[in-house]
Parts: C-alpha cells; structure tokens; sequence
C-alpha cells in the first residue's frame, strides 16, 4: 500500500488526489514504524505528518488558485534537474540500504516500549539537541508567519521597527 | 506490544469498512433517479455563477502553521514528561528533567507571545482595527464604528 | 498484556483465543450502535430542557427510534452533484469515522477489556483523534460548494487549533502518571489504601482547572456548542455538510457522536479515574470477598467495573448535550481567541503548576498527603 500511494504522490495528475494519497502513504509509514516496534514514532508520525503536515498541505493546495492547471507531462524539461538529484539520492541510499547489518532487527525485537528510552535520551544525552530543536521550531514558527502575514491595504501607518 | 498493534489496526479497519460496506450492501434498496436539478450544487435556491474553488484568506494557513510547530512541540514533550515523575520519586534528575522541558516550553511560549503581540493570531478584525486606529469600546472589547 | 477478554472468563475458558477479534467487534458493535443512541438520547434531552417531549412513539419511549432513523437515511437516494469529486467525497466521512471508532481501541473500559493495551495508549488516541480534522477538510472541498468550502475550512482550522489545549491538558496529567499506556493510567488512580493517587482531577488543582480546559477543548474538537460553527452553519444550510445527504450524511453525524464518546471516555480514564471507586478497589474485589466466603466471579467483576466507567462517561456526555441547549454560538474569531489566548495559556500554566507540585510533593495527591498527614497507618 505504501508504494502505491508513493506512487501516486508523485505522478497524479490532480494534485488533490495526489495530497489525499500523501495520506495513506504517511499512514503506511507509520505502520511500517508498529511494526518494526517503533511504537512512539508511529503515533507520532501519525500525529505530526497525517494530522499537521497534510492539513497544511491541503490549505496549502486549496488556496493556490492555478494548482489545477498545470499538466504534470507538459515538458520533459522540467524533469532534468529534479532527475539528477533523486538519481543522487537514491543511490546514496540504496548503498545505505546494502551496508546495515540487517539481521540484528529481529533480536532486538524485546527492546520495547521505546518511548521511555526515547525520554530519556531528550534528556540526557541529546538534551542540547532538544533544546536546539526548540530553537528551529521557533524559527520556523516566526519566518512562517512573517511571510504568510496578511498584506493589509489601507495606508499603513510605521509599523515599529522591530 | 505487536500484537496489541495488531488489534488497533483491526479497529481502524473495522471501521474504515463500515462506510463502504453500509453504503454498498444498500446500494440494491436505495432509488435513483437523478436529473438536473438534484445535481447541482446547492446554493439557497440560486443557480451557482463560477467554481468553487476561490482563493481564500491566508489567516487559515497561518493557524495551520502555527498549529503545526506546537503540535511538534506536544509530541515531543511526550515522552519527557513521562519521564518527569519516575525521576522525581527516585529522586535524582528531577532538575535537569524540568528545566530542559520547560525551557523548551519556554521558547516557544516566546513564539506565541509575539504573535500575539504582532497581531498574527487575531482572526484578522482586531489587527486591522488597531492598524487603522480604530477606537475600542473599553468594557466589551469591540472596535467602536467611528 | 491485557488484551480483549483476557480475565473476563477466566484464562481457562475456551473462549479465551477469540478474546481479540471479539473486544475488537464487541467494542466497535458498542460503540457506533452507542452513537446512533446517542442521537435519539440528545433529542429526549433536548427534548427534556426545552419543556416538551422528544421522540416517544418508535418502539417503548422511542427507544427504537434510532432504528427507524439510519434505515431512513440509508434508503435515501445517494445524490452526489455533478461537480463534485467522486472519490474524495466517498473518502472523507470514512476518514472521520476511522479517526473516531479507531481511537476507541485504546479506551480502558475496565481492567481487562481493553481493545488494545499499547504503551503509548493515550498518545495513540490523540493520533487519530487528529485524522478527523482531514475529513471534514476534505469532505468539505469534494463538495465543489463555496460555502461547504468555507465552513469546512473553519472546521478544520477549529479542529486543528483545539488540539493543542488538548494535548497539553493530557500531558500534565502525564506528569502525573508516569506512564502513557491507558491501563497504567487507570491504575494509577486507585483508591489511597490501595496506593493510588485516587482520580487525576482533585490530584491537584491544577490538574483540576485542566480537566475543564480538555473539556472545553474536546468541545471544540467535535463541532458541539459552543463552538459547533461548522456544524451550525449547516443547521443555516451552508457549511460543510450541504451536499452530503442520506447515510453519507448519517455517517458524519455518527462519526461526531462517537467523537465526543471517544473524548467522554478519554476524559474518564484520564481524569476522572476511570473504572476506579473510592473505598474500594474493584480491581481486587474478589479478595476481601472470597474471604467473606463469597465466590465472585471475573465477569460480575468486569461488569461492575465497565458499569462504573459508562456511569461516568454518561455524565460527561450528559453535560456536553446540556450544554447545547444552554450556550449561544461562538463567532468564528471569538472562537480563535477562546483557544490561542485563553486555553493555551491557561493549561501551559496548569502543566507548569502540575509539573511543580509532583516535584514538591513527589508524585502524591491531595487526598494522599492528607492521608499521610493524619498519620493513618
């Protein structure tokens, strides 16, 4: 299921459907996280992609007046660059894929519930990674509405100039 | 654990069949006999001029913006907080467990303060007035129409 | 791990293999019948507060009236305008439900009889319970009706920006608890003698002052009064249930009751102790029993137990039907306000003073440093 929604992300034509498959294929990757016994980052997955990510991509794409008509085989130009980058990636990946050792999953199956040693190590060893993480978050909080702040048009008066 | 994911996936199956399942099994009994004025769009009564798909004001992505980032921060507050309490009752860590979440808290409280004083998080009315220095009413907090 | 009907029958009773599918149809076959009840219970009540008499002919005092209600809607013909988006429109009521009855997986209704007892029960719950925001969304935009579009657009900005109190209602009851996973919560409650902390709400009173602000929050999250504006907007036929009609329409309905269902009995196991009573502990009631020479077997126990957690669920559902009829609408940016300038506040403060007194007091309640202070055992 994950594959095909993936699938669809990318090469639907509409671009609604293609957000609503973004759906499903979150929703399978967080299933692939409960069964591979990340229970924490399921939820969360849910939580923050289904449930926050795409609501904003629907605003996002309900809002953008000409979303719908563009054509996605028009011109084969466009497909160079973001070619070359994926071909990167994906081999970038694929040699990751062929490095882990993957026999050692099923033996640390037990290691459950991750969400205390998940706690722990915020606190603890990755704590100033925590804290940056807060920092980004603030960033990202103020440069989103900075840009999205709706333009008023009756001869403003100085702002302050902070 | 797998197995207790097991038993949830089967609920949100269970009930992502029901729909499909209702609608088709009744599919046989229900009538149908659509003609043009059942399908149109309703609007009161009136023939709808135009699609529907207008552009709409950016106030509904900026909640959804903001909503984001502190959706982030509840998740991630999670597992600290659950933590919170083992290490106040064996007694050691409790500090650092609560200084670093609430400073994480802290931050994006920041965050909020400023929209809020900026004006971001208003449904728009009460920005715009203060921009136009509109006067406000003391007691109900309405802008006055002068 | 408790799963299904374990202990309901006793671990030797051949039924105990088919414990899982059953908890999954026997909680599912509970909880969406519930919901339709719950229609026909709000038209009594409303029914009730407004000096007159509800629905009371389908069957004795209209009991049967949801019956007759869903066969209604879905014989009705299934219109879908020409320009609206066939699939999309078909998905989005799914989406709700699936967001509303799935949660219900997670619900501790008593000690055994637990859909699934996962570790990250509470957060589980809220996962899906933010699945919801997208099929109003969605259902919205299928519709290809300007004003669908834009109530339900309200919709899931209201939805969306609820989650947050809500969130961090629960996690200063985390703080609390210690633990994530439904069943622990519960148990966490129990009465003193038993070592429980007794119900979450008078823990301490900040967590008592977050109990109302989950409650407004779950208010606003299903679209009831006083912030039912998407919904109402339908009620002025506009918003974005307009183009859904016969049991498409049923189905959203259904999925907003089992919502405020869901959120009743989260509310309960969260706050208000669950299944837990004070002065005893109907965990191990058997024991003081068999002593007593009385042979009380698991199922009377589930019953009490599962009775006591409906008993309080039915009193938060009570109180969110009550409200309806009480409370004037709130204006959309009223609304917004309501929830980024007063709840989000309000309950940051109340996770801070949670979070201070388990420091100060190591963990204990109210009623268990009382306890301790009298100097009882």
């Amino acid at each position: 299921m994950g594959t095909l929604s993936a699938l669809l992300v990318a090469f639907h034509p509409n671009i609604l459907y293609a957000a609503v498959s973004l759906i499903f294929s979150l929703l399978s990757v967080a299933g692939m996280y409960a069964a591979l016994g990340a229970d924490f980052l399921a939820a969360a997955q849910l939580i923050i992609y289904v449930g926050a990510i795409v609501v904003v991509i629907l605003f996002a794409v309900m809002m953008s007046e000409d979303i719908y008509r563009g054509r996605l085989f028009d011109n084969f130009k466009r497909f160079l660059w973001p070619a070359i980058f994926s071909v990167v990636i994906l081999s970038g990946v694929v040699k990751l894929l062929l490095q882990t050792n993957w026999s050692g999953i099923k033996d640390n199956f037990d290691r459950l519930p991750t969400t205390k040693a998940m706690g722990l190590a915020l606190v603890g060893p990755y704590a100033i990674v925590f804290q940056y993480v807060a920092i980004v978050l603030l960033l990202g909080l103020i440069g989103a509405v900075v840009v999205a702040r709706p333009e008023f048009h009756h001869g403003d008066h100085e702002e302050d100039q902070a | 654990m797998l197995q207790e994911f097991g038993n949830a996936l089967s609920f949100i199956v269970l009930a992502a069949i029901l729909p499909p399942a209702a609608l088709g099994i009744f599919k046989f009994f229900r009538p149908s006999y659509p003609h043009a004025g059942k399908l149109m769009t309703y609007e009161c009564g009136e023939i709808p001029k135009g699609s529907a798909y207008v552009m709409f004001n950016n106030r509904f992505y900026l909640v959804a913006i903001v909503f984001l980032v502190f959706d982030v921060e509840v998740a991630l507050l999670f597992p600290v907080m659950m933590l919170f309490r083992d290490a106040v009752i064996s007694g050691e860590g409790a500090t650092q467990v609560f200084l670093l979440s609430f400073s994480f808290l802290f931050v994006l409280l920041l965050g909020l303060i400023y929209e809020w004083k900026k004006g971001d998080i208003d449904w728009i009315r009460d920005a715009e007035d203060r921009r136009r220095g509109l006067a406000k009413d003391k007691k109900w907090g309405r802008t006055l129409a002068s | 791990m408790k799963t299904g009907f374990d202990g309901v029958f006793g671990v030797n009773s051949p039924l105990f293999i088919f414990s899982a599918l059953a908890a999954v149809i026997v909680i599912l076959g509970f909880a969406a019948p519930l919901g339709g009840f719950c229609t026909f219970i709000e038209r009594r009540l409303a029914a009730g507060f407004q000096e007159r008499i509800g629905p009371n002919r389908v069957g004795p005092a209209g009991l049967f009236q949801m019956f007759s209600d869903i066969l209604k809607l879905l014989l009705k013909e299934d219109t879908i305008t020409k320009n609206a988006d066939r699939v999309i429109f078909a998905l989005a009521p799914s989406l709700v439900l699936v967001g509303s009855l799935g949660a219900f997986a997670t619900i501790p209704f008593t000690n055994n009889v637990l859909g699934a007892d996962l570790d990250i029960g509470i957060f589980w719950a809220m996962a899906l319970g933010s699945v919801v925001s997208l099929g109003v969304l969605l259902g919205a935009w299928s519709s290809d009706n300007k004003w669908s579009l834009l109530g339900g657009m309200r919709g899931a900005a209201q939805i969306v920006s609820f989650e947050i109190p809500l969130g961090i209602a629960i996690l200063s009851a985390i703080t609390v608890t210690g633990t994530l996973s439904m069943h622990g919560i519960v148990k966490g409650q129990a009465w003193i003698t038993s070592g429980g902390g007794f119900w979450n709400i008078i823990h301490n009173p900040f967590l008592f002052i977050n109990f109302f602000v989950y409650f407004i929050a779950s208010l606003a999250e299903c679209n009831r009064v006083p912030f039912d504006l998407p919904e109402a907007e339908s009620e002025l036929v506009s918003g974005f249930n307009t183009e859904f009609s016969g049991f498409r329409y049923a189905l959203y309905m259904l999925g907003e009751f089992c919502d405020i269902i869901l959120f009743a009995g989260l509310g309960t196991a969260v706050f208000l102790g669950g299944w837990q009573l004070p002065f005893v502990n109907l965990a191990e009631l058997h024991v003081p029993l068999a002593i007593a020479g009385m042979n009380v077997s698991p199922l009377v126990q589930t019953g009490l137990m599962g009775g006591v957690f409906l008993a309080k669920m039915a009193s938060i559902i009570f109180v969110v039907m009550w409200l309806r009829w009480t409370l004037p609408r709130l204006r959309v940016d009223q609304l917004m306000a309501v929830c980024w300038k007063y709840l989000i506040p309000i309950s940051f403060f109340n996770l801070l003073g949670s979070a201070l007194w388990v420091w100060l007091f190591k963990g204990q309640s109210i009623l268990q440093l009382v306890w301790a202070w009298t100097g009882v055992n």
